[in-house]
């Protein structure tokens, strides 16, 4: 039934439970049973902590209960999540944590993150001229050098860090920084035939950094032959000769078209 | 009662508000359904997995969307381009019926949970004005749906009124979830048959039914986490002998049970409710 209360401004009301649910110990809403007001504050709590917990499984369990409550109502407090996606809570959470975190836990962060975006990254199969290495005519080492154009796995991440973040874990929960940078791609392992029964699995892969730059080269190229690449690699493969770098290459190369990294592009 | 192996109609009138739980079961055994409700903001963005998942249904079911993050009634500025995707979306899938909460679930961004929005007068028309936009935008009707709550922001204006407000205002559809109604009567110390039956029977398009949780005996949660309560089933009935036939999709969220089993009660429900006429099968 409608009341003859003044009429209170509604933006302020808004204003006043959004506060409240994102900071729970910090009083009451005026004229709302506490128990009323606990369950919104425990839904979207649990909502946005199954999200995050999910995400990011190592950096979870590196939390007790009390420090990842913690890191979610400061997440809650101090991060404006502007997209209306779920599937995107984790990547809001990864700009919080660059913020927030030491930075092992920002970069494993980041890691962690690498292998949802590879999951739901869109591909367009059209551009791959084969999926599945194994149907691959043998090419020579000239072939591969001068004779096709690669292009990376679509889904493929890129990521590189100061630290070992994929070797953090509950018994090694801050390693220090690594000597050189840790060169990782995470990506899907694209099937020839795609499906909707064909869940694809995500991998992942330690790099060199040579073998980083030249994935780098290869996808800001969007296509491109490995001796286009060489010149940009040089300056990074000291002490190499450039028909050895070219040789080196080729094998590099072989693996990672054996392993789904790279593919050829359609004539 | 239940009973045992029961054979659905040809076509059932109810739908089944989809989850990933069951996803692959469902586009293996393709059971007979009215039709299936999705989550847009759980298939945006998803992948090439989840196109080839929905286009594989699409080809089987007719689907109908059921927003989660529009916000409608937020004072935060609305997402336009997310709806220029979100009808990228629909389009891309033949979806046309696009539902989602009267509520608001971001303030100073997303709290991506649903919020009641204080019923006064000034967030009526702020509402209205956005739903016109909102149309606009996605060349669609925006369906709404009245949401659980389980307290109350401002009561200058009573629920029923600030609905009718807002449907007349706007000149949009009504998603009437009946187990909403139920919760909130409790919650709120309503009568849900009185509350029905003033409805406006030319804006109800289609219904939601689902189970809730008991917390207290004056306050029930809307979890979709159990069986549909037989109180519930009655204002189902009550609303579709008042109102007319209309589609109905059931939801469960929480605590899924296999898919099967889920069937069978919405089987079950089926034939405790009116038969659609054809005309009236999904969108």
């Amino acid at each position: 039934m409608a009341t003859n209360k003044p009429s209170p401004d509604w933006r302020e009301l808004q204003q006043q439970w959004a506060a409240a649910i994102r900071a729970p110990n910090q009083g009451s809403l005026p004229g709302v049973e506490p128990r009323r007001l606990a369950v919104y504050q425990r839904l979207v709590f649990n909502n946005i902590d199954s999200f995050i917990s999910r995400g990011f499984p190592v950096l979870r369990q590196l939390h007790n209960e009390q420090q990842w409550q913690q890191l979610i109502y400061q997440f809650m407090q101090q991060h404006a999540a502007q997209s209306p996606l779920f599937a995107d809570i984790g990547r809001e959470f990864v700009a919080f944590a660059q913020q927030t975190l030491p930075a092992v836990w920002a970069q494993l962060a980041q890691y962690e993150r690498m292998e949802v975006d590879a999951l739901y990254a869109e591909v367009d199969y059209q551009l791959l001229h084969a999926t599945n290495a194994a149907a691959e005519p043998v090419l020579t080492a000239n072939e591969l050098l001068d004779g096709v154009q690669f292009r990376v796995n679509p889904s493929a991440q890129l990521g590189v860090f100061q630290y070992p973040v994929q070797q953090v874990s509950a018994a090694n929960p801050q390693p220090p920084a690594a000597a050189e940078p840790v060169c990782l791609v995470v990506y899907r392992e694209l099937t020839s035939q795609p499906h909707w029964q064909q869940h694809e699995a995500v991998k992942f892969m330690q790099l060199t950094p040579l073998t980083m730059v030249l994935l780098e080269t290869l996808q800001q190229a969007n296509g491109s032959t490995l001796r286009a690449a060489l010149a940009s690699l040089q300056p990074y493969a000291v002490g190499y000769q450039p028909e050895q770098l070219a040789q080196a290459l080729v094998t590099v190369v072989e693996g990672l078209m054996q392993r789904c990294v790279l593919f050829l592009a359609p004539e | 009662m239940r009973r045992a192996a029961l054979t659905p109609n040809p076509i059932p009138s109810l739908g089944l508000g989809l989850r990933r739980e069951f996803l692959d079961q469902v586009l293996t055994e393709l059971p007979a359904v009215a039709q299936w409700e999705i989550a847009p903001e759980n298939w945006m963005g998803r992948g090439n997995l989840a196109e080839y998942q929905l286009d594989y249904l699409r080809d089987h079911y007719p689907i109908s969307s059921h927003g989660l993050s529009l916000s409608i009634g937020s004072q935060d500025p609305l997402d336009e381009a997310f709806l220029l995707r979100l009808k990228a979306f629909l389009d891309r899938f033949s979806i046309n019926r696009y539902s989602e909460h009267l509520s608001y679930c971001s303030v100073g961004g997303h709290l991506y949970d649903l919020l009641p929005i204080p019923f006064t007068e000034a967030a009526a028309e702020h509402v209205i004005a956005r739903v016109r936009r909102v149309q606009e935008i996605i060349e669609r009707p925006l369906v709404l749906e009245n949401i659980s709550y389980y307290a109350s922001a401002a009561t200058e204006l009573d629920e029923l009124s600030f609905i009718k407000r807002i449907l007349q205002g706007a000149d949009c559809e009504l998603l009437l979830d009946v187990n909403n109604v139920y919760v909130n009567s409790i919650n709120q110390g309503y009568d849900p048959h009185q509350f029905i039956c003033e409805l406006p029977s030319s804006r109800i398009t289609y219904g939601h039914i689902a189970g809730h949780h008991e917390e207290a005996p004056d306050l029930l949660i809307d979890t979709h986490g159990a069986g549909v309560k037989p109180a519930v089933v009655e204002l189902l009935q009550l609303a579709q002998q008042v109102h007319g036939p209309f589609a109905v999709v059931l939801e469960r969220d929480f605590n899924i049970p296999p898919l099967g089993e889920l069937l069978n009660e919405l089987y079950e429900l089926d034939q405790q409710l009116q038969p659609l006429g054809e005309a009236l099968h999904g969108n």
